[in-house]
């Protein structure tokens, strides 16, 4: 196990190592010159050659790279619009993005799992139906506009909620106020309906697998209660690929938070990559998509990784 | 008596009935056959379309020859529909009299489809925005970018605007209609790009397997760790924002599917009949062509059908980031960017594109789960 686990760090350092040359390749291409954007207008030629030097773009492009990576781990890669270290602005909006993503992820898991356990045990009833109905259309509609139509209902409509933003703080998360809360609320749904309903469809999916295998109809027979041949014998062997799911969703999370927070004016890591790409902040581009592909392939390593415990047959050599 | 005269004996006969109803108005013969579902689709868009001409004609916007190019096409893209279900329901008909018992896997899946509630419903709806954003002139009450400056930001049923106007006086309906002509334009043609790119990739790829499998294989894996909508952007913001762009962003991304038929493949090839295929002395390409790609054919179809959904959310979320068709193309991802600066003052400028986009999606993906369902029971089996 430690040494699969060993060998897919390596992978994972190997892919990074590639997305970041893809990603800093891509940025070249990009029209601009990015002295000239951070120096901003009205800069002399002098300076804007000392910025250039700093920034180590009047060497070879190789060069530059290496400036690049070595600047963004020892902190001293400046964000080209904030003239800030990249490291800060994006630590000061990561806990607004993890703290969203998280309790979508829950809410996303609270209510899909009794969901598609209920579909799958009552298939083919009005109840079933409603279900997958619900569920197929989840996956149907994008999320900015359930975001947009929770705005327009809960907060223009009916009144009972803040339209965007955050809200109060409290150690950097807004659950912990009742003004942060009101504010959470409609991001969260939003982002978490597209996983809910994919996850619901996942479990039902899985479960009415498990339910026609042999074992099931033995432990009927054995006399043991329904609640228990479900939740006992049947979740616990369809549980796997949700938890595939569950993990997967940190990646997908990311990418609903782009549009999430854009639409809601959520101040988190989504909005702030496209307010650098409308400002072609390079160094914020660079440094956030490799952060958000290393959360990426870290959760399907742990996925990977607790598949094991999960399911002693699964051994990694 | 010989094997064939026997078969041929057992087929009943087409009635005439059933035979002029048939030629008479598609469908009819459907009725009478008491295939309700497939004749109530096949009716209805041809008197959807006789609706449609006959308006067309009296105001002028259709015409045969000369006249507006939009006008002339949709004259002999009307012609063609007609020949087309007119052709699909007698064929259909007629088929169902000939191979009563048999018919090969194709035919029985077709069966087994008109058979599907579901799929049928998600056909409908598919048929639906297809023919909304083909006869788009004919169809849309306005021009998608006429203002109607004395009604701007009116609400639906103002100065016959059903769906009521943009903050320009456009009308909602109309740029909703023209609209469907880019998700389905844009979002199609990458799905078109993802299938055939995708499709050979992983049918080569799985077959051949070697270093050129192996680099696809690990390109595919590096773009996984980075998500669709970034990627999207971060090239869009490079190489500029346009349909083009677009679709050879998607379509590259959507290469996944390459990793499907090629696990597909690499199942496939080992099957006893490909090794009997390869006895009798057929090559590569045969064995490829005539043998494989058939039998990974299903697959590639289900991947595809919800890819398509997955592409044009992707499309709407772009345009409504800015990244996506330039204004004032009608896209409706860009009309519910817009939409959102008059959310207090105009509800339906947010709600009609979405439930737009809904609808379609909607549509292709109880296409797709129905296509699943009939063409690959393994996967069915598993839960519809």
């Amino acid at each position: 196990m430690t040494s699969y686990i060993i060998r897919r760090l390596g992978q994972i350092v190997l892919v990074l190592f590639i997305v970041s040359i893809l990603i800093f390749s891509l940025l070249q291409l990009a029209p601009g010159d990015p002295a000239t954007v951070l120096a901003g207008p009205g800069t002399s030629v002098e300076e804007l050659q000392a910025i250039r030097e700093d920034l180590g773009l009047n060497k070879p492009i190789h060069m530059q790279y290496v400036t690049f990576v070595k600047k963004l781990f020892n902190g001293t890669l400046k964000s080209y619009a904030y003239k800030q270290p990249v490291i800060s602005i994006i630590a000061e909006r990561f806990p607004a993005t993890l703290e969203l993503g998280l309790f979508a992820i829950i809410l996303a898991t609270i209510v899909s799992i009794p969901a598609g356990i209920i579909s799958a045990i009552w298939q083919d009833t009005t109840a079933d139906y409603t279900v997958t109905t619900v569920a197929l259309l989840g996956i149907s509609t994008p999320v900015f506009w359930t975001a947009l139509m929770l705005m327009l209902l809960l907060s223009i409509q009916l009144d009972a909620l803040p339209v965007s933003g955050r809200g109060a703080t409290l150690w950097g998360f807004s659950i912990f106020t009742l003004d942060g809360l009101r504010h959470i609320v409609i991001p969260m749904i939003a982002l978490s309906s597209v996983q809910m309903a994919m996850n619901t469809r996942l479990t039902r999916s899985s479960m009415l697998e498990v339910l026609r295998e042999d074992y099931i109809t033995t432990a009927r027979s054995k006399g043991l209660k329904e609640n228990v041949v479900i939740l006992g014998h049947a979740f616990r062997n369809a549980v796997l690929p949700v938890m595939t799911n569950i993990g997967m969703m940190v990646g997908t999370m990311v990418a609903g938070a782009v549009l999430t927070e854009t639409t809601t004016a959520w101040p988190g890591l989504g909005r702030l990559m496209i307010s650098s790409i409308n400002r072609r902040d390079f160094a914020v581009i660079f440094a956030l998509t490799l952060l958000i592909s290393f959360g990426y392939v870290v959760s399907y390593l742990i996925v990977d990784i607790l598949y094991a415990y999960a399911d002693p047959r699964i051994t990694y050599d | 008596m010989t094997k064939e005269k026997k078969i041929q004996k057992k087929r009943k006969k087409l009635p005439r009935s059933t035979f002029i109803l048939a030629l008479l108005f598609p469908g009819l013969g459907h009725f009478k056959e008491g295939r309700f579902k497939a004749g109530f689709l096949l009716s209805s868009f041809t008197v959807l379309q006789i609706v449609i001409m006959v308006v067309g004609f009296s105001n002028g916007r259709m015409t045969w020859f000369g006249g507006s190019i939009d006008g002339t096409i949709a004259t002999w893209a009307s012609v063609l529909f007609f020949l087309g279900i007119w052709a699909l329901s007698f064929i259909m008909i007629r088929r169902s009299y000939l191979k009563r018992e048999s018919g090969g896997y194709w035919t029985r899946a077709a069966r087994g489809f008109m058979r599907h509630k579901k799929g049928l419903v998600g056909a409908f709806i598919v048929l639906l925005v297809i023919w909304a954003a083909l006869f788009a002139p004919l169809v849309a009450p306005f021009k998608p970018l006429k203002m109607d400056l004395l009604h701007t930001v009116t609400a639906p049923g103002g100065g016959g605007h059903p769906l009521g106007t943009d903050n320009f006086g456009r009308d909602i309906l109309s740029r909703i209609i023209y609209g469907s002509r880019v998700a389905l334009g844009v979002g199609g043609g990458a799905t078109l790009l993802n299938m055939v790119l995708g499709g050979l990739l992983g049918l080569l790829g799985g077959y051949y397997k070697g270093i050129i499998d192996s680099t696809v294989m690990r390109f595919l894996e590096v773009l996984n760790s980075i998500p669709y909508i970034i990627f999207a952007l971060l090239v869009l913001s490079v190489f500029g924002a346009g349909v083009m762009q677009i679709i050879i962003v998607l379509g590259i991304y959507g290469l996944q599917a390459a990793r499907i038929i090629r696990s597909e493949v690499l199942s496939v090839r080992e099957e006893d009949y490909i090794m009997a295929c390869e006895a009798t002395g057929a090559g590569d390409f045969r064995k490829l062509f005539n043998h494989i790609f058939p039998n990974s054919m299903a697959s590639l179809l289900v991947v595809t059908t919800m890819r398509i959904g997955i592409n044009i959310i992707v499309v709407a979320g772009l345009s409504f980031l800015g990244f996506g068709v330039k204004p004032p193309t009608p896209s409706w991802g860009a009309m519910l960017q817009s939409a959102q600066s008059y959310m207090t003052v105009a509800w339906w400028m947010a709600v009609f594109p979405g439930l737009a986009i809904v609808l379609t999606v909607f549509g292709f993906n109880l296409l797709g789960d129905s296509l699943r369902d009939v063409l690959d029971p393994k996967m069915s089996a598993s839960g519809r």
